[in-house]
């Protein structure tokens, strides 16, 4: 083996795998050239260098991230036939609704805040497919698309529950839209085609793209009025989001081939035995670089705007954003409407003692706080969530720990809680018992904490 | 019935069995999968992307597309060869999204600048060179190690930190980026030996500069 030829193997060398004469002849070249000896230990310094480099660890939310990303998908290669005769079953089980009371719609929109991933997306489509309902009515006559919601998100006392309800199951079927006689397909489709009208959405990365069919699902903190925490990336797509705030593509990305770097390693050519990666590949196009470049300018000017000026459906997106005022919430958890006299049964939240929020030393939960459960990834997100909440100026206790688990009393004024729950959303899988139970305008919240 | 049925804890299972666990319905099998796996795919993220926000959210991205992906991968390699590639593929997305909308970091003198570990800092020249001391000044090497690590064409940098950062084998790489063995060999040697040209290079710059 010549020098020039040894020089060529000595990695193969530091990572052992020559052998034989190859071996041989390297190691007389070693000994026979100090040059080379030098380059050796050079080699041997990188390649030990680089394998001291500490392991990077993952951030803390990342777990907690990603599974709230993948929450409401489902798991890939499902029965699409038993997804079918779930979906059936469902909707037979939905009948014609009555019409419903005065202020439904605003009980509505505060109920919405309580439901959970699957229920939201018939929420949504239920909102859209009852514009198109009520649109076909006499506007002397016709209700309001009427719909009462059962399980999750109670509705007042005062309020006459209408007699066609959804279950839970039929929510979580995905759809609501059978119960109204409409065929699926076509309503959805129909949705889209109103929600995509004024401004015709960029081309959808992925056929299976299921768009989110209300405007203004575009702010990346919206809350969960037209889609839940659970179903919202935390970190968006730039192109899964549209100028129009309509979720256009789903997180796979366009199965485009991405031409390798390296000689002989063209990605169509796959030659891996167990997949072909590169139909996970994305490489953007002109077009979907100018639309993700929009989305991006679209979701920084939303992020820097005042609330007030945003808007859905015409009316302030800041009324989606906020919490049911005091008043719309009776202290036995469940939300009036604006008509309903208020309940004089709700626990009293003193104020501080300069009748600002009081410390957490003053609380005292009343054991009438709304509770729930954080799934997080580690004991130490627990803490972190702990200062976290302190940081906001609001209150936080650990009442008790476990092994896995810590208790957390937390009390926000009532107008902070969807902040609170969408911080709360961010870091865990979070589900909550019910409505928010506010009083002197605070909400109390016993937060079980596990991981 | 799944292995939970049978009382196997899902943290015990192999990466295949994950798998398997999972696309029979049991989420909890990702949830697994991931925990096991964030760190490998985050620190590969941050390697080839040099920025640790910018390998938060590809991090984010690339382990929602395994879920949304699993079906795919039918065992016949090992997951975290799977698991490399999808990665791999992402991030080459990236910073070709990023190259095409010329959002390259410029590399001025007086940039401030974010590394591997998250902080930034001022670039440091000759007047902050460590001690003699051993442990500083390997310290010091090692930090340049991982800047011109970072700097290397993504060809090389993509092959050194498969082999020698992640301990992957020959045939591991060759199989993921498509080569022959003969090419993963060769390209991991004049990786190396592009590597060792910097870091001296650099030594000496900054041996001048004192």
């Amino acid at each position: 083996m010549s020098n020039f030829e040894a020089r060529e193997h000595l990695s193969a060398y530091l990572d052992g795998d020559l052998s034989g004469e190859s071996l041989v002849r390297m190691e007389e070249a070693l000994e026979a050239d100090a040059a080379l000896r030098a380059e050796l230990d050079e080699l041997r310094e990188v390649v030990d260098g680089l394998g001291s480099l500490p392991e990077i660890e993952a951030p803390a939310g990342l777990f907690s991230a990603v599974m709230a990303s993948v929450a409401p998908l489902p798991i890939p290669g499902a029965d699409l036939a038993a997804e079918s005769a779930e979906l059936a079953t469902a909707a037979s089980r939905v009948v014609a609704p009555p019409p419903a009371p005065p202020g439904f719609w605003q009980s509505i929109l505060n109920v919405s805040w309580w439901l959970k991933g699957p229920a939201l997306s018939a929420a949504a489509a239920l909102m859209v497919v009852g514009v198109v309902y009520v649109g076909s009515q006499d506007p002397a006559t016709a209700p309001p698309a009427p719909v009462a919601l059962r399980g999750d998100a109670p509705v007042a006392e005062s309020a006459p529950v209408p007699s066609g309800v959804l279950t839970p199951d039929a929510l979580e079927a995905g759809d609501a839209v059978a119960d109204l006689g409409l065929d699926l397909e076509s309503s959805r489709e129909a949705a889209e085609a109103a929600v995509t009208e004024e401004a015709p959405a960029p081309e959808p990365l992925m056929a299976e793209a299921e768009p989110t069919v209300l405007a203004g699902a575009a702010r990346p903190d919206a809350p969960p009025t037209v889609s839940s925490p659970a179903s919202r990336p935390e970190l968006l797509p730039e192109s899964a989001v549209g100028p129009e705030g309509v979720f256009e593509a789903s997180w796979e990305d366009e199965a485009t081939v991405v031409a390798d770097a390296s000689e002989g390693s063209g990605s169509s050519a796959s030659a891996a035995e167990d997949f072909d990666a590169s139909e996970l590949a994305f490489a953007p196009d002109e077009a979907t670089v100018a639309q993700s470049e929009e989305a991006r300018r679209s979701r920084r000017a939303d992020r820097d705007a005042d609330p007030a000026d945003l808007t859905m459906d015409g009316e302030p997106l800041e009324d989606y954003l906020d919490p049911p005022a005091d008043d719309a919430i009776v202290a036995d958890g469940r939300l009036a409407s604006a008509d309903a006299p208020r309940s004089t049964t709700g626990t009293s939240v003193p104020k501080g003692k300069a009748g600002g929020p009081v410390s957490i030393d003053e609380v005292t939960f009343t054991g009438v706080a709304t509770s729930g459960t954080l799934r997080v990834a580690e004991a130490a997100a627990a803490d972190q969530l702990v200062q976290a909440l302190r940081s906001k100026g609001w209150t936080a206790q650990v009442a008790s720990e476990q092994a896995n688990q810590r208790v957390v009393d937390i009390q926000v004024p009532s107008a902070s809680f969807a902040e609170l729950r969408r911080m709360l959303a961010a870091r865990g899988s979070l589900s909550l018992g019910g409505a928010p139970t506010a009083s002197d305008g605070y909400v109390q919240l016993r937060l079980t904490v596990a991981w | 019935m799944t292995k939970q049925a049978t009382g196997v804890a899902l943290q015990e299972l192999p990466d295949n069995e994950l798998v398997a666990e999972f696309l029979d319905g049991d989420r909890r099998a990702f949830e697994a999968l991931v925990l096991r796996h964030q760190n490998r795919v985050f620190g590969f993220c941050v390697r080839l992307l040099g920025s640790r926000s910018l390998a938060e959210e590809a991090a984010q991205e690339v382990l929602v597309k395994v879920y949304k992906n699993l079906d795919r991968f039918r065992g016949e390699s090992k997951f975290t060869t799977w698991l490399y590639r999808v990665t791999l593929n992402h991030c080459r997305n990236v910073q070709a999204y990023r190259a095409r909308r010329h959002e390259k970091r410029h590399d001025s003198l007086d940039a401030t600048t974010e590394d591997e570990e998250g902080s930034t800092r001022k670039r440091e020249l000759a007047d902050s060179r460590p001690d003699a001391e051993d442990e500083l000044l390997k310290g010091e090497q090692l930090k340049m190690l991982r800047e011109e690590l970072r700097k290397l064409d993504p060809i090389w940098k993509e092959i050194l930190v498969l082999r020698d950062v992640e301990g992957l084998a020959y045939e591991e790489i060759g199989q993921m980026l498509e080569l022959a063995a003969g090419t993963v060999k060769s390209r991991i040697h004049r990786a190396r030996t592009e590597l060792k040209a910097r870091m001296k290079r650099r030594l000496k710059g900054d041996a001048r500069a004192l």
